[in-house]
């Protein structure tokens, strides 16, 4: 690993170790929206706050590495359609936008909730994808293989 | 002393905001008086909707204090919008004054006249 | 001074003098500091026979109603426009619908049986059979106790019931959040059941700001023609 770039040894390792754990902080926060507060806004910012770490931690040159802009931009579009293709679903299912069916599981549990859910994990997705985004490209970092 | 120090705290970060964003001569400092405003406005907005001896609007399984009284969950939904808005905003405004200080070197509003005649 | 300062300055002035305004009639005890600290008022005891009659009523008494506009009406099926409220509308009628809604009363010499079992936290086939001539289950739930002054939560599979004792009568409300969505945190409830269409516009919102951002600094030598 080289030391000229990026801070110093202590903090490298720091953040090598700390990113897995900010991921799935924020992972946790995304899944749990509908029983503690949260939900897909926050969860995706947490996420997007670890990338941007290892990137203050390493310097612009190994963070090209690591992310590839094109593909980031492709999972934004993703998280966008899910909720589009959600509310459109229940359009043709049920009869309403964003209409789910009620009382699946006990109330309290992961389970439970109609669509909450997987809406929270499609506006995760995508606010995480759309600020790593924004980083990337003020800093003119292409990016990627 | 002071019934709720809610109000007058988001009306004082409402005046620094306008302060910063009339009074500077800096372009990114206007900005950062753009974040504080928007910010005042969200705790005056939260803060009406506060009942007293309530409790957070969230079920939790056996004993709680939300059937007696609940706080209002209205404004703060509103609020998280209004959150995610402002980080769009500010992102933008960024991005524009990097682009305005390739062109002109200065990050100084009163010298930027290429509008004027 | 030039124009722009004067003008910045009569602003700035003006709102610290609303400032120091709110924070005297604080000290003093005024009601503008304290007006978001009223308890959560009950609806008024007047129950009128329909929609009209209301109305009538507080047209005649207007310089009260404009600072307790809370009534109950008796019945949902006055007018076309009461058919999908809820049966108290007023200022607060949003998050009280939500929140807290009233089912159905218990009355008659059965009461006091059931308080006892309600304490021993045990759920009888007494309290089930009310619950199921409206059509509500009752499996698998749990009693706690709410506060000392005889007010019961029973944890069901698909919402959760608060009871109410007055003297003679249980009153028993739910959830209403709860039933239709099956989520436990109102706010998510609300974000994204009541109010979806509103965080549709906002994921719009945040789609615009980053193909903006990243269109604004894409490098020319990316755009290359093929021959």
């Amino acid at each position: 690993m080289n030391e000229d770039e990026g801070m110093s040894l202590i903090v490298k390792t720091l953040t090598r170790s700390l990113f897995p754990i900010m991921v799935l902080f924020g992972a946790y926060v995304i899944l749990h929206g509908h029983i503690t507060p949260g939900g897909g806004f926050p969860g995706g910012v947490i996420i997007a706050t670890g990338v941007v770490m290892m990137l203050l931690a390493y310097g612009a040159k190994k963070a090209k590495q690591i992310v590839n802009v094109n593909q980031t931009t492709i999972l934004e579009s993703f998280g966008a359609l899910t909720i589009a293709v959600l509310g459109l679903l229940g359009i043709v299912l049920i009869g309403q936008f964003l209409e789910g069916v009620p009382g699946v599981g006990y109330i309290g549990t992961l389970f439970s909730g109609s669509n909450l859910a997987i809406l929270n994990i499609g506006v995760g997705i995508k606010v995480a994808a759309g600020l790593i985004t924004i980083t990337y490209a003020m800093l003119e970092l292409e990016g990627g293989h | 002393m002071i019934a709720s120090l809610h109000y007058p705290i988001a009306i004082l970060m409402f005046v620094v905001g306008i302060y910063c964003l009339l009074f500077r001569r800096n372009l990114i400092k206007m900005v950062m008086g753009l974040g504080i405003l928007t910010n005042g406005v969200h705790l005056f907005l939260v803060s009406v909707g506060y009942r007293i001896g309530g409790a957070a609007p969230i079920l939790t399984g056996g004993l709680n204090q939300f059937a007696g009284a609940p706080v209002d969950p209205l404004p703060q939904v509103l609020v998280l919008t209004s959150i995610v808005i402002d980080i769009s905003i500010v992102a933008l405004a960024l991005s524009l004054i990097i682009y305005i200080y390739r062109e002109h070197g200065t990050l100084n509003p009163d010298k930027i006249r290429e509008l004027r005649g | 001074m030039k124009d722009r300062d004067k003008v910045a300055s009569v602003l700035v002035t003006a709102f610290a003098i609303l400032a120091l305004f709110l924070i005297v009639n604080g000290y003093v005890g005024g009601e503008l500091v304290s007006f978001g600290n009223y308890p959560e008022r009950e609806a008024t005891s007047d129950t009128f026979e329909n929609y009209a009659v209301a109305m009538e009523y507080y047209e005649n008494n207007q310089k009260e109603m404009v600072k307790d506009f809370d009534i109950t009406v008796k019945g949902i099926e006055s007018s076309d426009f009461m058919k999908n409220r809820p049966e108290e509308f007023g200022r607060q009628a949003i998050s009280r619908y939500i929140l807290k809604k009233e089912l159905f009363v218990i009355e008659g010499e059965n009461v006091l049986p059931l308080v006892l079992d309600l304490n021993a936290r045990s759920v009888s086939d007494q309290l089930e059979g009310y619950f199921e001539e409206e059509n509500k289950q009752l499996e698998d739930s749990e009693v706690s106790i709410l506060e000392i002054d005889q007010k019961w939560k029973i944890d069901s599979q698909n919402t959760d019931y608060i009871l109410e004792r007055e003297n003679d009568s249980i009153k028993v409300s739910s959830y209403k959040f709860a039933e239709d969505t099956g989520a436990a945190n109102s706010i998510t409830a609300i974000l994204w059941d009541y109010r979806g269409y509103d965080t549709l516009g906002e994921a719009t919102v945040i789609f615009v700001a980053v193909a903006a951002i990243a269109a604004l600094f894409r490098s020319s030598k990316e755009v290359d023609d093929d021959e």
